[in-house]
């Protein structure tokens, strides 16, 4: 019956849309609350609110330089963001993402400043490299979760540092170009860059542009991180391990081997994102080069409520929020920290997911007890 | 549909302490009390009858002050009142014992009763020695009997119990709400508790006793209100009705309360556990040398009160907890050293005693918990990915076979009532086609018509020569399904009987120790 399976296909297809949107509203709503209450502090420190977030959206997303630049903020946020989205599925909390980060770019971008072979096997060959450094950084603290059940917050931001100050050292004193001060690696071959997108798709712009093909990859891998967390038996014994590890142990699922697997993935992403800045932006490894983008990775995957596709926006509101700021201060002279406030209010109200639910018991009581009074009967569930 | 039998007196003829008018709740989704009208008289043993998600627990959680009922009113000694805490009910004389029992495990009985109202020596620190007194006092008054010293973590269930019905006289309860009492105790244990309720309503408390066996609650009280969908459809005087007549209003319709069992033989051995011994949680020796085989088409039932190495027992054939020492063996093959995945792999199949722990993940919806356990086979998985097509054409067609009552299979497994949820894990179990299966309290908490159900599917896997290992705290179910039976008494096999002959009064001492060490 084609009719029937029709009707159910797109039966699924409004649940799934109500599902979506239902999820989407406390993101959004999170998001505007942090607007008024940006726009009060503004107000109550002499600034007008009104000119300042102007000013904000002007310079993130009004004209192809600005949007370029937004973008470009984005990439390696998208990166941290699914790293860290991917562990909390897996019930982890991979705070260590920044030192991942470091790792994967330092040893990606180390091998591009030694060989020149022909790009279609230098640009995938540095990949590797870097997902596979980051994901080693993300071992141990895998290893020693899943044997000794040492907590993952502690070990991979134990780990971070050491991955952060080790491609500091190693930045300074082994690949440092001797005859300049710059802290610095020497510059990657050629073959080993990301084209910029100019130059794969000039009919989109206007101008030269920084923007590089890490964008396609960063939104690449959100799709292929969705796909493998919706779609695969991996994905779903890496959810059932988050979400119940006593069920999923019966349903024939190795907790420990799920723990270090997720771990390892993500490493592997946070990796990616430092190889990615390496190779499509500074074409260098600088010592320290990365601006916390480990940690705003954290704030990503909560805004994004952990999900592989919300991580785009949600990535994209925060590189929006550097550059705008920025903008905001140099115009409007509103200073940058204003971005702060926003973004800590927005962290807040997203943690703060109780209250979300409380709001929603309500409307759902008030819809109930209209419903009852038409007289339907609902099956009782398990008395608490 | 308005059925509304009300064949007892009208309760202006007696002395009311209790009135509830038109008591409404309401959960997200779910009605969970439906205007319910209820009384309680003075000394009397009133006892709430309804399958499991009825809205017992609810309605009487509401006068205990845990909820606040969304309509409706209530009225102690004539007077209306509002209660928004227990703090409030105890103040008002009302008190109650959970099924699950809510001390602190640490603490000595003693401690634990006199919490919230501790006495003070004129130093204004806490008199342990009043305590005890005082303790004692009620012990004897009541007959409850307890060892005040004793940490709750060492003391019986049966003495936990009796504990927190002290708990509730210390603190000045005149009524006392008792809810589904019987469900952790031995046989024996239960008669004791019977006594002590019909001494507490002599001396002038009365009872609401929440319960799902018609059993107890012909046997227990002196009047019956049935609710079925968070609704009354009757209050009866318990002597001038039956067991059936109550059965039926339960559920709505006949149901059969003996299980009909057809004769077969079994035939080969299918497992055989060799002196399996497994530790528990906190690395003590669980079980110590455990022996039994079942087979094909075998029904063997595990008896014994709760605690006595059952959770153990489940893990361990199952591989969820490695053995000490010990084998296992499938048919002729070892898998002592196997994981769950290769037992499962191999045939056998788990109905866990926590479902909602270990056999569901609550927030996935009922397709992805129908694919747990099956993730990493054919036609599931393919070769790019999972197939949610097929995934979720069996789950519809389990929900369906197995009569889970849901919207649908998008739902999360979480919005499911208990016996939906059991019926869910069922369906995984079953369909997946094991050759031994471990049921682990199949029927816990259930109503009665999915007890029907689950002892009916239980017995055509039997039939199709499945060896089933039966663990169930309740000896009834045991008795009526079981075709061996062995008990389990502190690690141990204390006692084995063939199903058929089996006296009830032996499995029961041998379930309480009675038989140990002979």
């Amino acid at each position: 019956m084609p009719g029937a399976a029709g009707g159910a296909r797109r039966r699924r297809i409004f649940v799934a849309a109500k599902r979506v949107g239902l999820s989407l509203m406390q993101p959004v709503a999170s998001v505007i609350i942090a607007t008024v209450i940006g726009g009060v502090v503004m107000a109550a420190f002499g600034f007008d609110p009104f000119s300042g977030y102007a000013g904000l959206f002007r310079y993130a997303f009004l004209s192809e330089f600005n949007f370029t630049v937004t973008v470009l903020n984005s990439i390696p946020l998208i990166f941290t963001g699914l790293a860290v989205a991917f562990a909390f599925r897996c019930g982890l909390f991979n705070i260590g993402a920044e030192g991942q980060l470091m790792v994967g770019s330092l040893f990606a971008g180390w091998l591009g400043t030694l060989i020149s072979l022909p790009m279609v096997i230098t640009v995938p060959l540095l990949l590797i490299v870097g997902a596979v450094t980051g994901a080693l950084w993300a071992l141990l603290p895998g290893i020693l979760k899943a044997t000794t059940g040492a907590h993952e917050v502690i070990t991979t931001m134990m780990m971070s540092w050491i991955g952060l100050y080790l491609t500091s050292y190693l930045v300074k004193n082994v690949l440092m170009d001797p005859r300049t001060t710059l802290p610095a690696s020497n510059l990657i071959s050629e073959q080993a860059r990301l084209l910029t997108l100019n130059r794969v798709l000039p009919f989109l712009f206007r101008s030269p542009t920084r923007l590089h093909l890490g964008v396609v990859l960063a939104v690449l891998a959100a799709v292929f991180i969705w796909y493998l967390l919706t779609r695969t038996s991996l994905g779903f014994e890496v959810r059932a391990v988050g979400s119940n590890p006593f069920a999923a142990e019966a349903g024939g699922v190795s907790v420990r081997r799920n723990v270090i697997v997720a771990l390892l993935i993500s490493g592997a992403l946070a990796g990616l994102g430092g190889t990615v800045e390496v190779m499509g932006l500074h074409y260098r490894v600088y010592d320290h080069f990365s601006a916390g983008y480990g940690f705003t990775g954290i704030t990503v995957a909560l805004l994004a409520k952990n999900h592989p596709l919300g991580v785009i926006p949600a990535a994209l509101l925060f590189g929006a929020l550097t550059n705008g700021g920025a903008g905001m201060q140099l115009k409007a002279g509103i200073p940058i920290d204003i971005v702060d406030v926003l973004s800590g209010v927005i962290i807040f109200l997203v943690a703060a997911e109780e209250l979300f639910n409380a709001l929603k018991r309500r409307q759902e009581k008030r819809s109930l007890l209209s419903r009852s009074m038409g007289g339907a009967e609902i099956d009782g569930r398990s008395e608490a | 549909m308005e059925e509304h039998i009300q064949t007892s007196r009208g309760p202006e003829s007696a002395d009311t302490v209790v009135r509830l008018t038109g008591i409404s709740k309401f959960f997200p989704g779910v009605v969970a009390n439906d205007r319910i009208d209820l009384d309680l008289r003075r000394g009397e043993i009133h006892a709430l009858l309804g399958e499991n998600g009825a809205g017992k627990t609810t309605v009487m959680n509401v006068l205990y002050g845990l909820y606040e009922p969304d309509a409706g009113a209530i009225e102690i000694e004539g007077r209306q009142v509002r209660i928004p805490s227990p703090r409030t009910a105890l103040g008002l004389g009302i008190g109650m014992v959970h099924q699950h029992f809510m001390l602190i495990q640490k603490f000595t009985i003693a401690e634990n009763v006199v919490l919230g109202h501790e006495p003070h020596t004129r130093a204004r620190t806490l008199d342990l020695r009043e305590a005890r007194r005082r303790l004692r006092e009620l012990s004897d008054t009541f007959g409850l009997e307890v060892d005040p010293d004793r940490k709750v973590m060492e003391a019986s269930v049966g003495m936990q119990q009796r504990a927190e019905i002290l708990k509730a006289l210390y603190a000045g309860a005149k009524i006392l709400i008792l809810d589904e009492p019987t469900a952790v105790l031995a046989p024996q244990e239960v008669d004791d508790l019977f006594g002590t309720v019909r001494s507490l309503t002599k001396q002038g408390l009365s009872i609401f006793f929440i319960s799902h066996k018609l059993e107890e609650v012909t046997e227990i009280s002196d009047r019956v209100t049935v609710i079925r969908r968070g609704r009354v459809v009757g209050t009866l005087d318990t002597p001038s009705t039956t067991k059936r007549e109550l059965a039926q209003l339960m559920v709505g319709r006949d149901v059969v309360l003996q299980v009909e069992k057809e004769e077969h033989a079994a035939g080969k051995e299918i497992l055989r556990v060799e002196d399996l011994v497994v530790r528990d949680q906190r690395g003590l020796t669980a079980l110590k040398g455990v022996s039994f085989a079942v087979r094909e088409g075998e029904i063997l039932g595990v008896a014994g009160v709760d605690g006595n190495g059952q959770i153990e027992l489940e893990e361990g054939i199952i591989g969820l907890r490695k053995s000490a020492s010990g084998r296992i063996l499938f048919g002729e093959e070892d898998i002592t050293s196997h994981g769950v995945r290769g037992r499962i792999d191999r045939g056998l199949g788990l109905v866990p005693q926590d479902r909602q722990k270990r056999g569901l993940v609550l927030d996935f919806d009922l397709a992805e918990n129908i694919l747990l356990g099956n993730q990493w086979k054919r036609p599931y998985a393919r070769l790019l990915g999972l197939d949610y097509d097929y995934i979720r054409a069996q789950a519809r067609s389990a929900v369906e076979e197995f009569d889970v009552r849901t919207p649908g299979i998008e739902v999360s497994a979480r919005t499911l009532s208990g016996g939906n949820q059991q019926k869910l894990i069922l369906a995984r179990e079953i369909r997946r086609g094991p050759r031994v299966l471990v049921a682990a309290q199949p029927t816990r908490g259930l109503d009665v018509g999915s007890i029907e159900f689950v002892h009916s599917r239980l017995l055509e896997l039997r039939a199709k020569g499945v060896g089933i290992i039966l663990i169930s705290y309740e000896l009834e179910e045991i008795l009526s399904l079981a075709d061996r039976i062995i008990v389990l008494y502190e690690g141990e096999v204390v006692y084995q009987v063939a199903g058929a002959g089996a006296a009830r009064e032996t499995i029961g001492l041998a379930m309480t120790g009675g038989l140990a060490g002979e």
